[in-house]
Formats: C-alpha cells, sequence, structure tokens
C-alpha cells in the first residue's frame, strides 16, 4: 500500500518536474507566463514530494523504487526540506522574477529550477553512488547557472568563475575520484550492497573517504573551505538563494551522513575533525555576518555559522555512536532538527531579502527602512525569520537550538560541556546579526521604493515559512526527529531517548511557547485596546536643532564597527589568504594560461555556431532580427539557442572547460586505477 | 598653520624682550606706546599684522589672547583692531593696532596660522562688519543666523536699545560646513543632558566614532558690553560684571576693577589685595567642586557627584561667613573693596578650611583610586601641545598640556605676589592631566587661604579715587577657575567707558575641543566637552542670575541690603 | 484543592509577589545609594509613585505607530508572566515548567524587542544605546555559558524548580565549585541587570537613555516596570538557588505543606532585600564603563564559572 502510494506521489512529482521542463518552453514567448507555468509545476512537484516524504516520515516505513532509489526516513526528511523549500520559491518567484525579465529565458529558468531540485532530491534517495555523482553533478551545474543568471554584473560572473573552480576542485573531482576509487576496490556502487562488504580497511576506502569528506564538507560550506558560500550564494536571484542556502548546502550533510556515517563506517577521528570545523564555522560566519552590511551577503555568512550548529551535534552523535547510542540518537534528532529549522527559516529570509531588492532596488543595509508600509506581511516575515534564526523564543529556531543544547548538555563528559559552553556562548553573535539584518527594515524612515507593493504570490511564498515556523514553535515536533534518528541508528525504545531529554531539561520545556505566545497575544491585546488614542506626536528628538531626519540616526553599516574591528586583523589577513590561494593563483594559471586559450577557441566556435544559427533563422523564416525565442518552428535553431544559451552562461565562462578537463583527467585516473588493481 | 619653531626667552627679563621685539618688528611698525606698565602697544598698518604675528608667536610662551575691535570714528574716522599677544613669562601684554578705514574696513585673516584668531575674527565681523580676507569660516559666531548682514551693533551709531528686528521672523536656519556624505549626525545640544547651559554641538559620527565636530553657541548672547558701554558708570559695572557669570563672578568683577586701577594708576590698599585673594580663592575651589561634580556625574560616578557637592555646600557657606552672600558677593568696587572681613569670622572660615581640606581628600583619595574613572579618562580626548598652543588655551586645559602658565604667579595681581603657590603641571594633555590639574589646584588654594587669613593686614579697604583719566587704555587680567579672564577696558567721555571687552577663559578654551573630540567615542563626547570647563554665559557675556540669588534680585536695593545684614548678624 | 489549582494560585501569588517587589527592591536601591552618598533619598516607595505618576502622563511619541504602542505592551505582559517563573523552593510557579536556559532566553527575548524598537527609531542616540545593549549581552553571553554548563553538569538538572530544590542539598551545596558557581550567579544577576559599571544601554549622560528616548507616560512607565520586573527576576536566581535554597533544605525537615511554602517566601523576600542592599552600595562606588572599556572585565569574569566548571569534573 505505501509502495503503491509511494509510487504514485514519485510518478506524479517526476512528470511534475519534466512538465516543469517542457510547458515553460512551448510558451517562452511570453516571459511572465512562462515563468507561472513552469513554476506552478514546480510547486506541484514539491507538493507530491512533501506528501511523499512526510507520509514516509510519520509511518517510519521505507520504501524502493525501481531498484536503483530508497527511500527510508533519514531521507525523506531531506526530501521534505526540499519539497518545504520548493513550495515557498516557487510561489514567490512567480512574481519575483519580473524583476529579470529584461534578461529573458524564461524557459531556461524553469529548466534550471526544475533540474536543481530534481537532482537534489533524486541524489537523496538514489542507492546507487554513480547515480548519486551523477544527481550530484547535476545539482551543481544547474546552481552554476542560476548563481550566473545575471551574467552581465561583474560580482555575479566572478562569483559564478569563483563558484565553479571551487566545486571542480573540491567536489566533482574528489567525488569521482573517490566513486572510481570504491568501484575500483570493491566492484560495486550499490550502497546497501557496499555497507556489507567494506569493513577491511583498505586504502581505496581510506581515500574515497577522505575526497567524499572533501566533497561534503566543500559543499556544506563548513569553515575552511567556505570561502565560495558568501560570493556565490548572494549573486543568485533571491529565491535560488533560498534554495542554495535553505537546501543545496544540506546536501553535503546528507553525504556525510546519509552516505559516509551510514554505509561506508568512517574512522571517528574524522568526526572530531568535523566537530572542530563546525565550531570554528560558527564563530568565523558569525564574526563575518556581523560586519557584512549587505542583507544577502550577511544571510549567506550566516549560513556558513549555521552549517556549524547542525554539524556540532551531528559530529558530536558520529562521535557518541559507538558507547552510547541513545544518546547519539538524541544528539542526530537535535541536529536534524536544527536543519530542518533552518532550511525553513533561511528560505524565508533570503525570501525576504528578496523583498529588499524588489521594494528597494538594493539589499545593501542602509538603503532599506520600514518596509511595513509597503508590506506588511513581509515585516512580519523579517521579524518571523530573523528571531527564528536568533533561536529566540517562542518560534521553531528556538525549539531547534533549545535541542542542541540539552542533547549535548545531556552527556556527562568534560568534552560535551566544553562544546555546549562554547555554542552557548557563540549564539548571541546570531543575535547580533539577526538584529542588524531586521532592525533596517523597521526604520520609521522614508528611504526611495522602487516597487510598492508586494503581490499575492510572494507574499504566499513567505507566509509558508512563517506559518511553519509559529506552528512547529506552537507544538513540537522534535518526537518525530527522535524517530528518525533512532531508526537511522537502529535504537529500540522511544522513551528512552525522550528521557534523556527530561533528564536535563524541564518535562514541559518544550511547552513553555505556549506561555511566552500567550503572553505576546495578552501584549497585543492590551495594545490593541490602547491603540494610542491619546498619544500626541512630535518630532524625533534631536536635542533642540532641527537636523535632517534621514541623517540623524546611525546607519546599519555603523552599527557594530567597534566589534568589527576587534576581529578585523583576524578576517583581514585569511582574506587575504583565501584571495591568493583560491582566487588569484588559480585564476593565473588555469584562467590566464589554459583556459584562456580554450576559451578563445570556443568562444570563436560560438561566434561561428551563433552566424550559423542567424544564417538559418534569416534562411528559414525571413526574420532579419535574431530572436529565437520567436522561431517556434525551427527544432535545429532551438538547439543552437539552447547550446548557444548554456555556452554563453557556461561553457564560455572559461572555467567550465577546466571542469571538462578535470573530468578527463580523473577518467584516466579511473582507466589506470582500474588496470592497476585488477 | 605656522611653524611653532619657537625662541626661548623664558628666561630672560622684560626689558630685554622689548628689546629684541622692537628689533624684530622693526620697520613693520610705524608707532609704539605703553599705556600702563605692563601693555605695549605697536601701531602698525593693516598690510604688515599677519607678518606681526607670526613673528611674535615665534617666541616661547606667547600666545594670541584676544582681538578687540573698537569704533573710532569719532576721533579719527577709522575701526581698530588691536591683537592683544599674551608674553607670560615677563608679565607683558604686547598689542598690534591696525587702524581700518570706515569705507574699507578690510584686514587679512590669520586664523589659518593662529586659529585662537578663529573665534575673534569672527566676532568682529559680526560686530564691526569688518571684513577678514582669507576666513574660511564666514558663519555668525555671535549673532544669530537671521540677523541682518548690515546691521553692526557694536558700531557706536547703533545705540544699545535700537531694535534691528522682530526675532519672531525667523527660526535659527543652521548652515553646517560639515559635508560628510558617508556619516550619520548627531546633535548634542542646546538641549541635552550634560548641558547646563545652551550649545550645539554637531558631531559626525562613524558608528560611535566622531570623525568631525562642530560648534555653534551663543545663544544666550545678549551683548552686555554695549549696555556697560551706554548707559552705566565705571562703578557701576563691577556688578553688572560679576553678573556676566555665576560661577566665577568676582574673576570679572576683578579683572575689570584692575583694569580700571591701571589705566588710572591707582595703588589699592593691601587689606582690599588680601580679601580680594581670599575670594577668589574661594570661588576657585567652588568652581573646581562644581566641575568635578559634574565630571562624576557625566562619567555616571553619582557618588562623586554627591559627596563633591557636599563639600561645595560647605565653601558657600564659608562665602557666606565672610561677604553675606553663597554667591555673587558683589565686594569690588574700583580702588578696593566695598565690606570688611569681620575679624570674628576668620577663626569660623579657619575651621570650615580645615574641615573642607579633610573632607576634600577623602574625595581627592576616592577619585583618584578608582580605577574605572582612571580608565575612562586616561588618553580620552588628548590636546596636542601645538595645537593648545595654537588655540592659545589657558588654564588647567593648558596646564595639563604641559603649559606653565597662570596668570597668578605670571602677571600677578591682588595679593598673590606675596603668596606662596605651586602650579601643578601636567604634561598628557588627556581628560586625567585636566582633572588631576583642576584636584590638585583645590589643596593649593586651601592653602593660599590659609595663608591669606594668617597674613591678613589690616588697613583701609578702598583707595580715593580723584577720578578716571579720559580715553586712556588697559586691560586687567585675572587667573578665573578656567584662566586667565582679561578684560580690555578704554575709558571715555562722561564717567562712562568706551570700549570694554571681556574675555573669558573657555572662549579660548572652547575652539579646541572640535579637535579634542575627533577620534573618539559618542561615550567620551560628554566628558572631553565637559574637560575644558566649559562657562557658557561667561564665553557669551551674558547675565546669569546663579540660583541661589536669583529670588534676591527682584527686590528693591533696600530689601536686599536688609536681608543681607539679616543674613550677616544670623551667621556672625 | 488539586495540584492544577494550587499551582495556578501560586502562579497569582508569585506574578503579585513580583509586581509588588520589583519596584519596591528599586525603592531600597535608591535609598540606600543615597545613603552611601550621605542623603537622605526618597521614600522607600518612590518608584511606585514614580510608575503611578507616568501612567497618568499624556504619552508623546515620534510616530504614531502600532509597533511603537504594542511593544511596551508586550514587554512589560512578557516580564509578568516571567515573573512568575522565579525559582523558589518549595513554590510551585512557571518554575516546574521552566530551565534557566529558556528562562535566559525569555529574557533575552525582551531585551531584543526593546533593542529593536531603538534600533527602528530615527534617532542616534537611541540607536548607540540598542547597539551597546546588543553588544554587552553579547559579550557576556560567555559567562552566561560557563555557569549554566557549570550548574548543569553539578545539579544534573537544569530545571528551576528542581534546581531551586536540589541546590542547597548538603550533597550539591558544601563543595567549592558550588562556591564558584554561587559567585558566578551574583555576578550574572549584577552584569545582566545592567547596575551601573554596566549601564552603557541607557546611560543618561551619554546617550540619554538609549532605547527608551523616544518614549513617554504609560510607555516609558510600561518600559520602566518591565526592567524592574527584569532585574527582579534575574536577582531572585541567586538569592533563591544560594540563599534560600539550604535554608529551605533545613525548613523542609521541620514543617511541610503550604506553611514551608510560605515560610520559603518570606526568607526569599528577606534575603532579596538583603542582596539588593549589598548590591546597591556596590553600585553606589563605580562609574559607568564604556563599551569597549567593558568587554575585557566582561570576559575575564567568565574565569570564574569555568573554575566551578573544572572543579565540578574534578567532583569537588
Amino acid at each position: 500500500m505505501i509502495m503503491d502510494l509511494a509510487s504514485t506521489l514519485f510518478g506524479v512529482m517526476a512528470s511534475a518536474y519534466a512538465l516543469a521542463i517542457i510547458i515553460p518552453l512551448a510558451l517562452r514567448s511570453n516571459y511572465t507566463l512562462s515563468i507561472r507555468a513552469g513554476l506552478s509545476f514546480v510547486f506541484i512537484a514539491s507538493l507530491s514530494q512533501l506528501i511523499l516524504s512526510s507520509t514516509i516520515m510519520i509511518r517510519g516505513s521505507s520504501a524502493c523504487l525501481y531498484g536503483y532509489f530508497c527511500i527510508d526516513s533519514f531521507s525523506a526528511l531531506f526530501l521534505a526540506v526540499i519539497g518545504l523549500a520548493g513550495l515557498s520559491i516557487s510561489l514567490y518567484g512567480m512574481e519575483y522574477m519580473e524583476i529579470y525579465k529584461g534578461l529573458g529565458g524564461a524557459w531556461a529558468y524553469s529548466l534550471m529550477v526544475s533540474l536543481f531540485l530534481s537532482s537534489m532530491a533524486m541524489l537523496c534517495i538514489s542507492d546507487n553512488l554513480l547515480l548519486f555523482l551523477f544527481f550530484w553533478e547535476v545539482m551543481t551545474l544547474t546552481s552554476i547557472v542560476l548563481i550566473g543568471w545575471e551574467y552581465g554584473e561583474k560580482h555575479v560572473v566572478r562569483a559564478t568563475k569563483q563558484y565553479l573552480y571551487t566545486m571542480l576542485l573540491l567536489n566533482s573531482f574528489p567525488l569521482i575520484l573517490g566513486v572510481s576509487m570504491l568501484w575500483a576496490g570493491y566492484g560495486t556502487l550499490q550502497l546497501s550492497s557496499l555497507e556489507k562488504i567494506i569493513d577491511d580497511r583498505s586504502p581505496a576506502w581510506l581515500l574515497s573517504i577522505i575526497m567524499f569528506y572533501i566533497a561534503f564538507t566543500a559543499k556544506a560550506g563548513l569553515y575552511p573551505l567556505h570561502f565560495w558560500l558568501p560570493d556565490a550564494h548572494p549573486a543568485a536571484p533571491s529565491n535560488i538563494s533560498s534554495l542554495l542556502s535553505g537546501v543545496m548546502i544540506k546536501m553535503g550533510v546528507y553525504g556525510l551522513f546519509g552516505v559516509m556515517l551510514r554505509y561506508l563506517h568512517p574512522p571517528v577521528i574524522l568526526y572530531y575533525l568535523l566537530l572542530v570545523q563546525a565550531l570554528l564555522s560558527i564563530f568565523w560566519g558569525s564574526i563575518k555576518a556581523v560586519g557584512e552590511n549587505h542583507a544577502k551577503r550577511l544571510l549567506a555568512y550566516s549560513s556558513v555559522s549555521q552549517i556549524g550548529y547542525i554539524l556540532v551535534p551531528l559530529s558530536l552523535s558520529a562521535i557518541t555512536l559507538g558507547f552510547d547510542r541513545v544518546l547519539s540518537a538524541l544528539l542526530l534528532a537535535a541536529g536534524l532538527a536544527y536543519l530542518f529549522a533552518h532550511s525553513i527559516f533561511k528560505t524565508l529570509l533570503f525570501l525576504t531579502s528578496g523583498c529588499y531588492i524588489y521594494v528597494y532596488g538594493s539589499a545593501g543595509l542602509d538603503d532599506v527602512a520600514n518596509i511595513g508600509a509597503v508590506s506588511r506581511t513581509a515585516m512580519i516575515s523579517i521579524i518571523v525569520g530573523s528571531l527564528s534564526l536568533a533561536g529566540l523564543p517562542p518560534l521553531l529556531g528556538y525549539i531547534a537550538k533549545l535541542s542542541i543544547y540539552a542533547s549535548i548538555l545531556r552527556g556527562a563528559s568534560p568534552l560535551y560541556s566544553v562544546i555546549a559552553a562554547m555554542v552557548i556562548a557563540l549564539s548571541p553573535l546570531t543575535l547580533l546579526y539577526s538584529v542588524k539584518y531586521m532592525a533596517p527594515a523597521l526604520r520609521l524612515v522614508e528611504k526611495k521604493v522602487v516597487r510598492g507593493r508586494i503581490g499575492y504570490p510572494m507574499r504566499a511564498g513567505m507566509l509558508v515559512p512563517v506559518v511553519l515556523l509559529v506552528v512547529f514553535g506552537l507544538y513540537s515536533i522534535f518526537g518525530l526527529f527522535t524517530s528518525i534518528s533512532m531508526r537511522f541508528y537502529g535504537v529500540a525504545g522511544n522513551a528512552s531517548v525522550e528521557a534523556g531529554l527530561i533528564h536535563i531539561i524541564s518535562p514541559y520545556g518544550y511547552y513553555f511557547p505556549l506561555i511566552v505566545f500567550a503572553s505576546i497575544g495578552l501584549g497585543l491585546l492590551l495594545g490593541y485596546i490602547d491603540r494610542g488614542k491619546d498619544v500626541v506626536t512630535s518630532r524625533v528628538w534631536t536635542t533642540g536643532y532641527i537636523i535632517p531626519p534621514d541623517k540623524h540616526l546611525i546607519r546599519p553599516s555603523h552599527l557594530y564597527i567597534e566589534f568589527s574591528r576587534i576581529f578585523e586583523p583576524l578576517t583581514g589577513f585569511s582574506h587575504e589568504v583565501y584571495e591568493c590561494l583560491v582566487w588569484r593563483i588559480p585564476s593565473k594559471i588555469v584562467y590566464s594560461g589554459i583556459a584562456s586559450r580554450i576559451t578563445r577557441f570556443f568562444g570563436g566556435l560560438n561566434t561561428w555556431f551563433a552566424a550559423k544559427a542567424r544564417g538559418l533563422a534569416e534562411k528559414y523564416s525571413g526574420i532579419r532580427e535574431f530572436k529565437l525565442d520567436e522561431l517556434a518552428g525551427s527544432s535545429v535553431v532551438a538547439a543552437v539557442r539552447v547550446f548557444g544559451n548554456m555556452a554563453r552562461l557556461i561553457i564560455v565562462s572559461p572555467i567550465a572547460l577546466f571542469t571538462i578537463a578535470l573530468l578527463i583527467l580523473s577518467v584516466i585516473i579511473l582507466v589506470i586505477l582500474l588496470f592497476w588493481w585488477v | 598653520m605656522v611653524d611653532f619653531w619657537r625662541r626661548n626667552i623664558e628666561d630672560l627679563g622684560r626689558e630685554e624682550v622689548v628689546g629684541i621685539i622692537d628689533r624684530e618688528l622693526h620697520g613693520l611698525y610705524t608707532e609704539k606706546y605703553g599705556p600702563t606698565k605692563d601693555l605695549i602697544i605697536y601701531l602698525a598698518p593693516r598690510e604688515n599684522i599677519r607678518e606681526i604675528i607670526r613673528r611674535l608667536m615665534t617666541f616661547s610662551y606667547t600666545r594670541l589672547s584676544v582681538i578687540v575691535g573698537n569704533d573710532e570714528r569719532y576721533f579719527r574716522r577709522d575701526f581698530s583692531l588691536t591683537y592683544i599677544v599674551a608674553f607670560d613669562k615677563q608679565n607683558l601684554y604686547i598689542g598690534v593696532r591696525a587702524y581700518l578705514p570706515e569705507h574699507d574696513p578690510e584686514i587679512q585673516s590669520i586664523a589659518d596660522m593662529v586659529k585662537a584668531a578663529w573665534w575673534n575674527e569672527r566676532e568682529n565681523r559680526d560686530l564691526y562688519g569688518i571684513e577678514f580676507v582669507g576666513l574660511k569660516d564666514k558663519r555668525k559666531l555671535v549673532l544669530p543666523e537671521y540677523w541682518p548682514d548690515d546691521a553692526h551693533p557694536w558700531r557706536k551709531d547703533h545705540p544699545y536699545n535700537k531694535p534691528v528686528m522682530d526675532w519672531r521672523e525667523g527660526l535659527p536656519d543652521y548652515k553646517p560646513v560639515g559635508r560628510h556624505e558617508d556619516l550619520d549626525v548627531i546633535g548634542m545640544g542646546p538641549y541635552h543632558m550634560i548641558n547646563d547651559e545652551p550649545i550645539h554641538w554637531r558631531l559626525y559620527v562613524k558608528g560611535e566614532i566622531i570623525v568631525d565636530a562642530e560648534h555653534r553657541g551663543f545663544h544666550n548672547w545678549r551683548g552686555i558690553e554695549k549696555i556697560a558701554e551706554g548707559r552705566l558708570t565705571y562703578n557701576q559695572i563691577p556688578f553688572i560684571a560679576e553678573r556676566i557669570c555665576g560661577i566665577c563672578g568676582f574673576t570679572h568683577a576683578t579683572s575689570y576693577v584692575q583694569a580700571i586701577e591701571s589705566l588710572a594708576g591707582i595703588d589699592i590698599p593691601d587689606r582690599a589685595r588680601y580679601i580680594r585673594s581670599l575670594m577668589l580663592e574661594i570661588e576657585r575651589i567652588e568652581s573646581h567642586l562644581l566641575w568635578v561634580g559634574i565630571a562624576c556625574h557625566i562619567l555616571g560616578f553619582d557618588t562623586g557627584f554627591m559627596l563633591s557637592w557636599k563639600i561645595r555646600e560647605h565653601i558657600m557657606h564659608l562665602a557666606e561667613i565672610l561677604t553675606g552672600n553663597r554667591k555673587t558677593y558683589g565686594m569690588d568696587i574700583v580702588g578696593g573693596v566695598r565690606r570688611d572681613v569681620l575679624g570674628d569670622r576668620l577663626a569660623k572660615a579657619r575651621d570650615s578650611v580645615k574641615k573642607i581640606r579633610y573632607e576634600y581628600r577623602e574625595l581627592y583619595n576616592m577619585l583618584v583610586n578608582n580605577s574605572i574613572l582612571v580608565k575612562r579618562t586616561r588618553g580620552v580626548g588628548v590636546l596636542p601641545r601645538d595645537t593648545a598652543i595654537s588655540y592659545g588655551v589657558v588654564g588647567p586645559v593648558a596646564r595639563a598640556t604641559g603649559l606653565d602658565i597662570d596668570v597668578r604667579r605670571d602677571h600677578p595681581y591682588a595679593a598673590y605676589k606675596e603668596l606662596s603657590f605651586d602650579v601643578p603641571v601636567y604634561s598628557e594633555g588627556d581628560v586625567l592631566a585636566i582633572t588631576l590639574v583642576r584636584l590638585d589646584e583645590v589643596f593649593e588654594s586651601l592653602d593660599l587661604i590659609e595663608q591669606i587669613l594668617d597674613a591678613l593686614p589690616g588697613g583701609p579697604l578702598a583707595a580715593d579715587v580723584k577720578g578716571i583719566p579720559e580715553n586712556k587704555e588697559a586691560v586687567g587680567v585675572v587667573e578665573a577657575p578656567r584662566g586667565e579672564d582679561i578684560h580690555y577696558v578704554r575709558s571715555g567721555l562722561y564717567n562712562k567707558i568706551q570700549r570694554w571687552r571681556v574675555r573669558a577663559p573657555s572662549y579660548a578654551n572652547i575652539p579646541p575641543v572640535k579637535e579634542m573630540l575627533i577620534g573618539y567615542r559618542l561615550a567620551d563626547a560628554p566628558i572631553i566637552y565637559a574637560s575644558v570647563d566649559p562657562c557658557l554665559a561667561c564665553t557669551e557675556r551674558y547675565l546669569v542670575i546663579d540660583v541661589d540669588t536669583g529670588s534676591k534680585k527682584i527686590m528693591t536695593d533696600d530689601e536686599l541690603r536688609a536681608k543681607s545684614r539679616k543674613l550677616s548678624s544670623r551667621i556672625g | 484543592m488539586d495540584e492544577c489549582m494550587l499551582r495556578t494560585v501560586w502562579v497569582i501569588v508569585l506574578i503579585l509577589l513580583g509586581a509588588f517587589m520589583a519596584p519596591v527592591l528599586d525603592g531600597l536601591r535608591r535609598k540606600i545609594r543615597a545613603k552611601v552618598q550621605r542623603r537622605i533619598g526618597p521614600p522607600l516607595l518612590q518608584t511606585i509613585y514614580d510608575l503611578s505618576k507616568l501612567f497618568s502622563l499624556q504619552p508623546v511619541l515620534p510616530f504614531k505607530n502600532m509597533f511603537m504602542i504594542v511593544t511596551p505592551y508586550i514587554v512589560f505582559v512578557s516580564m509578568l508572566v516571567l515573573s512568575a517563573a522565579v525559582p523558589i523552593p518549595y513554590v510551585p510557579g512557571f518554575s516546574t515548567v521552566f530551565d534557566a536556559i529558556t528562562l535566559l532566553y525569555a529574557l533575552l527575548f525582551v531585551s531584543v524587542l526593546v533593542v529593536l524598537l531603538g534600533l527602528a527609531l530615527p534617532n542616534p542616540y537611541s540607536n548607540a544605546g540598542s547597539a551597546r545593549e546588543a553588544l554587552t549581552v553579547t559579550v557576556f553571553e560567555v559567562f552566561i555559558a560557563f555557569t549554566i554548563v557549570g550548574i548543569a553538569y553539578k545539579m544534573k538538572t537544569l530545571n528551576l524548580y528542581g534546581l531551586a530544590v536540589l541546590y542547597g542539598f548538603p550533597g550539591n551545596y558544601l563543595r567549592i565549585s558550588t562556591l564558584f558557581l554561587s559567585a558566578s550567579l551574583f555576578i550574572l544577576a549584577y552584569i545582566e541587570s545592567a547596575y551601573t559599571p554596566f549601564d552603557m544601554g541607557e546611560a543618561e549622560t551619554e546617550v540619554l537613555g538609549g532605547p527608551y528616548l523616544e518614549f513617554s507616560g504609560r510607555y516609558y512607565g510600561l518600559f520602566l516596570y518591565a526592567l524592574l520586573l527584569k532585574r527582579y527576576i534575574l536577582l531572585s536566581l541567586p538569592v533563591s538557588l544560594v540563599l534560600v535554597s539550604p535554608v529551605a533544605a533545613v525548613l523542609r525537615s521541620l514543617v511541610s505543606g503550604p506553611l514551608l511554602s510560605v515560610l520559603v517566601l518570606g526568607v526569599f523576600t528577606l534575603f532579596l532585600l538583603i542582596t539588593m542592599s549589598v548590591y546597591s552600595v556596590i553600585e553606589a562606588l563605580y562609574p559607568r564603563y564604556r563599551v569597549d572599556l567593558a568587554f575585557k572585565p566582561l570576559i575575564l569574569a567568565s574565569v570564574i564559572p569555568l573554575i566551578g566548571l573544572v572543579m565540578g569534573w574534578l567532583g569537588w
């Protein structure tokens, strides 16, 4: 019965994703219609995905489809995360993408979003490493295109290139290498069968573990390998940034736990390393976010720190696994709860930063003000999202954070106390930057407004996560995560894990948000009764002189200037190091050395193709202007157009060539290794 | 700005220095005369003024004290400008005077070279319509923004009671010169917690860090000098002079009467000299304790505030015992003092000083040993020595930057020549140094009071004043609690003065605050500003009636006298 | 009377106690500070008179904005409700369902609302005050973290009621680690309440009251009351755990039932007044820190709970 339902929903999901590719292509002459049609199908796909995953999570069963795809409750959680984000961003994008109307290519956008979401969904459920690798690469490539969507902007091009470099060097290459090692070593890539035969600790196993570790932590944006993230996430359109920060970096977490921990039995020392990296990530991301003055960059740095919060309990859980499975399950549940919460509120926050861009034309924190006058929904979303981010009661963010503290404090040895102290001590940095993100939007001053209104699709897109944050804050779903984690580790008995929490935190601790909610409600009621009927308004107090109100404040970018200054030597130095190691040197060697020549060649090729295409176009329809979208009939031209578009977006951006070079390289290594081993 | 490579003339006597100056200025001036023994005036063509000032400022321990404008059109159809330069180690004031023709009152600005001229030039521009070529800051200083540009109230053809315009016609439209697009603006005052008197500071900040600052004051400027010139006689002025300020009023009165005595050549009796010194020192202690209290309050240390003001209460009681008034003693007249200090009250005064010394030492230890207080003031609001010289700062602020100047010692007056005291000097130039100078000075003042009480000579209270010579000029200087208080007086016809220029110490000390603020935090701004002990009432020459005497002001003279007699008898 | 009813009664009693004690403690603070400064000082109930005056005044606000009107009420009501969560042994209010982290985070939530309001107003003074408050909270969190973790490690619970009862048991109380943790609790309450060296956020002579600058009348009254309640709640943490808990542990063997609760409540009130007197004397002796100067002592102070934590590991 569950199989039937699962395969039906899976079918609906897959066909909706496919339709999201095809229908916009048919409607490509009308940008708005095309976007809306495409995103509607994405919405349907996400919805069915959500139903599928929640069914599996709640029932606690697992389903295997077509032999290669297995959905258990752990994967289903990730599916649910993707589905929830998909719901919001598809609704939101219907209106938001109007900003990018000038760039055209609605069908390409739908194509990319659909591919991006579906590839993430598929890699979470694929049981075969080759499939996993394939979907992983599709995810990376589509995200490259989406990040580079505003290809005219210089910073976007730079961010895209940097992302591309990083993903090739630290993602594709190690992953391919690792997979080929495993294939060479064990002769199978089926994960469920790998798990059984992988107990001998061969060099192939070790190397593949290391390679996977590099790839997954780089994707997760963990501390030393996070450098691509703060540039790449803000470069994309806001709803895509939501996906990148809300969902894509969690694929790294899935890789680390859903693939590595579950099937490959990595050594524990790796998770100690992960723990250290996660703590560094928390610190570094928070510090940088506090100093950041661009809303989306701030959120991107916040993602670096939040992934640390997710990975601290998760890595502790892997460490604990050897001697206390109940505690381990508890820690895993806490980590997953935080992952779930972070995905929801980070999706929401990036959507609200999109509101900044939509309304004020800029996401600079100094340019936004009083968003409540434009849209109350946006204001509420910003407040709810930021408070969740800061982990303040009574929202879901608080519940998740409390789970982390409670589960770590449950541990009996000093290690846990130290980790808990560090996590608690670092958490108000989050408060600092979430206030910095939220306060400018609430400032009661006038600022230039580009669009005076936010429409229903965007509001609906933001309301989905808002409602979830409030509802899950009121009604704790921590039990769901404990059941997932216990099934993940094969621990029996729900009660013992719950008892672990009770041991340190109040028995009703999770229901206390009700009290806070009630007092907030009472306060609202009193305020509503008051309504300020007898209030006299007067000017802001400027100590006796008339000072222009737009100058008479401390602008957000200057708020914590003294605090940021303390860490300036540290951040400045490491910024230089990154610039040098990751960007300048590779770009000198690779870009100006090899890639530029190939680029020139491909650029020439592209020009040639374009000229051919123009010729074809003129030949077939007599239209002088080269507008491929209007040439519905010519499939050849459409193919060339696709190629041209892709070439412009991907291949012409020179590093793609580097990818190809690396792919070839890794295939060669693979072949050599095969021979060597066999 | 002038390069302050300064020639050391500290050890030279007055005659030698005058000789050096004569040689130095040879050919630049046309005439030289000395109206009094400590004031020498050089007349010079206006083109040479800048060069003369530049040369005078190359000596050590010289500073531009004040620029006095005067309307001499009744004598020679000209305006005059007198640049008074103080030679602190020679007890000498050099005045450099230029005459500017009535139809073309124009002179080269020196504000870029000597910062002390900055406010003086703006003031003369406002009041006489003298145009300073090269003066960058052409905003109004003392007059309100909406004052018409062609009305200059200090000109003699502008009577003191002539209304120029209805003040309600326009609101002040303050135009800041600073254009800092990437900075935020914080207005500090005129109604701010720390401002006991109205002043407007406009801070340009980056976060909490001050990048630039602007000042706008003189909200209470009422033209007391013009009133004095217009309708008061020589002997009435000490009483209005004392009401210029509620804190250091007696220094103003003393300064004025000293100027008159100097130009009339009057030698005042010893007892009067000692009584003046006594009252001046009492006033200094009272003022410093007030400042200490306010500084503590600004730093959030209310206990220090309360204790300091408690001691201040003793000193005010002491003043009441001696003069009948807690403040605004009303003691000075031309030629001496008005009221004697009765013998039976001296013993009380001695007890009182002992008590104050004991309590003050406790307070002193408490403040100096308070680590947070020291942390909050050390290295804050540093005034570099060169800047201090250029702005011509005086008093504790100057002594905190290492400038060893004190009018009591350098230009002795009253009884200070016969008394011994130390002048505390620190070199850091920060708020802590300024605070320590003030704290130390209180001990010195207590010593001085004891010395005076011991050595108080007998004799008459006032000299016989035969009459004030007409059309003579002199300066009177007194070390006020905040520094050198200089009064320039020129006598006129019919028992009235022709020109009276009051330069209170805060007039020299407030302009450099702008530079002291830059680079520090919003949290430091109040204490930096307060560190110069800004006395706006003096600076703006406005009548401030102290709260304690305010109610008495509306009484008739007789009632007042009766009341003070009654009070005195109760105390006695 | 069933347990639910009993608890409801206690919640109401605790709220009433908080609502009364918060201004009285402030009155005591003012009185004692006046004594240190050799003044007579206002009467003990002066803060109540002040509040009633504020509530009767007509408010003047720069904007007639619902955000500005509603927030004071939310802040006040939340604080009032939280005052039912003060941990007093054998007085089961909300403390049975609250844990220490939750309480501190709930207080933080209320501070954040105030900070947010201060940042939303176009006034650099309230902006600066709010930013300072946020910074102080951030830096001080290191101290709070060590204290919480130390207590959790030592007492094996963070439930406020459980803590209040367990803290005073001889096995827990008569330990060196507990000594350090108790000291840190007192420091925590002092600094988090923003008494004088740490009142940078609303420094009147510098930033004119910070976030509260633009509020007047009953809105300022609500904020003020909420601030006093916050101080009361914070003060009750060390008072009840360190001072009342061992007394209650002794009392428990003598009496039981509601009488025990009432007695403990009386002891609590007494210790509250004594502790407040000590705090007031300390407060009167220091000037205010500047934010950047305060960082160092705030961080350095965390050595005390750290020692407590380490001693807890060693089992001392």
